[in-house]
């Protein structure tokens, strides 16, 4: 009956006061049809899969990944090793959130398990994103950077990991060169660079710095670990010299850097 | 290897723009020895804020890294040092080893060498904060037990009141 009354942006507006409420907003989508879209885009704006038991209850709520309410979500929270053992057929879900802008790919659990991780279906799935975070124990250099390129619009990228896994990653086998077709263009990187890599972050910053749209990121944060990540920052400092607005620079209490050994 | 064109920097051979001293050995991101890399700042005149998060109370390659950004960078609002829990954690329980004020106490964790750092670090935020039109603020983000001693290590920038306390935030992140 509001609907008759008041305008939709008005009602949009006085939803969008209760987007912290879930309870409510749930209560809000029983009102009437037209309210369900309004609340669901607060109720779903969020969404986590980091237990197989939320992957498998989503898609047997949502079957359909064109109906469901994946295209809400804004956020999405993925712990690849979670997904990869529940579903193999991940890439059906994922494209339904296909307005996703930010995304998460965390994991505290075992690095058992990261080299199997495939991360094909996930590339691309939102050509909007604009951040990444990456959070696990063991990084899979290049995986996750091909991952990274399949969205042209990212802008801001964050890789943290203990460890990173070295030369063309990790054995899994993984038919991904050829599953999926390089970009065209690299992401615009203009917005801020996060790295805390326990492997240094040598590697990683080797592939961001040969893009060749190059970087132009407006804020750098970095976390000294490894002997050569000095080196490594002024590279990408110069690099983003044009835009660099703000730098943070941690070393790692626990592993103080130590002198390099000579090159004799 | 990545190697910044900065051409005071070379393979082997070190020649910091403010120091006196030249290093032609292979240590070559530790101008100052161990702790102390290297960060030339000097192309990022864009920057307005610098953070650095210490883990130790040596600053040498702080002002080492704040030294190449003078003149050009006009931008440069503010400049944060960042003293970790477990530094502050580990330099008291360090100073209570000692029977005299709190104030000598923490100086003597601290470090007699460190201490001059900070010293010179004070002055170059005076520096920094009176050379331009527009301010460089200094801020230093401690434990809140640690406030009061932190501002012994900056006398001058304390006395002028550009050096701001800031306490710790520890938030809780996703996972």
């Amino acid at each position: 009956m509001l609907d008759l009354h008041l305008p939709a942006e008005m009602l949009d507006h006085v939803v969008g006061h209760l987007h912290n409420k879930p309870v409510t907003l749930k209560q809000c989508c029983l009102v009437s049809k037209s309210w369900i879209p309004r609340t669901r885009k607060h109720l779903f704006a969020d969404a986590r899969f980091q237990a197989a038991e939320n992957l498998r209850s989503w898609r047997e709520t949502f079957p359909d990944p064109l109906t469901s309410p994946a295209r809400y979500a804004k956020t999405l929270y993925i712990d690849p090793l979670v997904v990869t053992a529940a579903d193999a057929e991940v890439d059906d879900w994922i494209r339904g959130f296909s307005r996703v802008e930010h995304l998460v790919v965390g994991s505290r659990r075992s690095v058992v398990g990261m080299s199997e991780v495939s991360f094909v279906p996930f590339r691309g799935f939102s050509p909007i994103l604009k951040s990444l975070r990456v959070d696990v124990p063991i990084l899979p250099s290049a995986r996750i950077f091909k991952l990274i390129l399949s969205f042209p619009l990212l802008e801001d990228l964050a890789a943290i990991a203990h460890k990173t896994s070295v030369g063309s990653d990790d054995g899994s086998g993984e038919n991904e060169m050829q599953a999926a077709a390089q970009p065209s263009s690299s992401p615009t990187f203009t917005g801020s660079l996060e790295l805390h890599l326990g492997g240094g972050m040598g590697s990683f910053a080797r592939r961001l710095l040969s893009l060749q749209g190059g970087i132009h990121f407006r804020k750098l944060i970095v976390t000294w670990v490894h002997k050569e990540d000095p080196l490594t920052t002024m590279a990408l400092v110069e690099a983003c010299a044009h835009t660099l607005e703000s730098l943070n620079i941690s070393k790692s209490y626990c592993t103080s850097i130590q002198h390099p050994h000579p090159h004799r | 290897v990545l190697i910044p064109s900065n051409p005071s920097i070379f393979l082997n051979h070190i020649v910091r723009p403010f120091s006196i001293r030249i290093r032609t050995d292979d240590l070559i991101l530790f101008p100052d020895g161990p702790g102390s890399p290297l960060v030339d700042l000097s192309g990022a005149t864009k920057l307005k804020h610098v953070v650095f998060q210490l883990d130790s109370w040596n600053v040498q390659w702080v002002i080492t890294a704040l030294q190449t950004t003078i003149p050009k960078h006009r931008d440069l609002r503010q400049i944060t040092i960042d003293v970790p829990y477990n530094l502050a954690r580990k330099t008291f329980e360090t100073s209570f080893r000692q029977a005299n004020s709190f104030e000598e106490n923490f100086k003597w964790a601290v470090g007699e060498a460190n201490c001059e750092q900070w010293l010179d670090f004070d002055h170059l935020l005076v520096q920094l904060w009176e050379s331009r039109s527009i301010h460089t603020k200094g801020e230093c983000v401690v434990m809140c037990f640690m406030k009061d001693y932190v501002l012994c290590l900056l006398p001058e920038a304390t006395k002028k009141g550009i050096i701001n306390l800031a306490e710790h935030q520890y938030g809780t992140q996703w996972i």
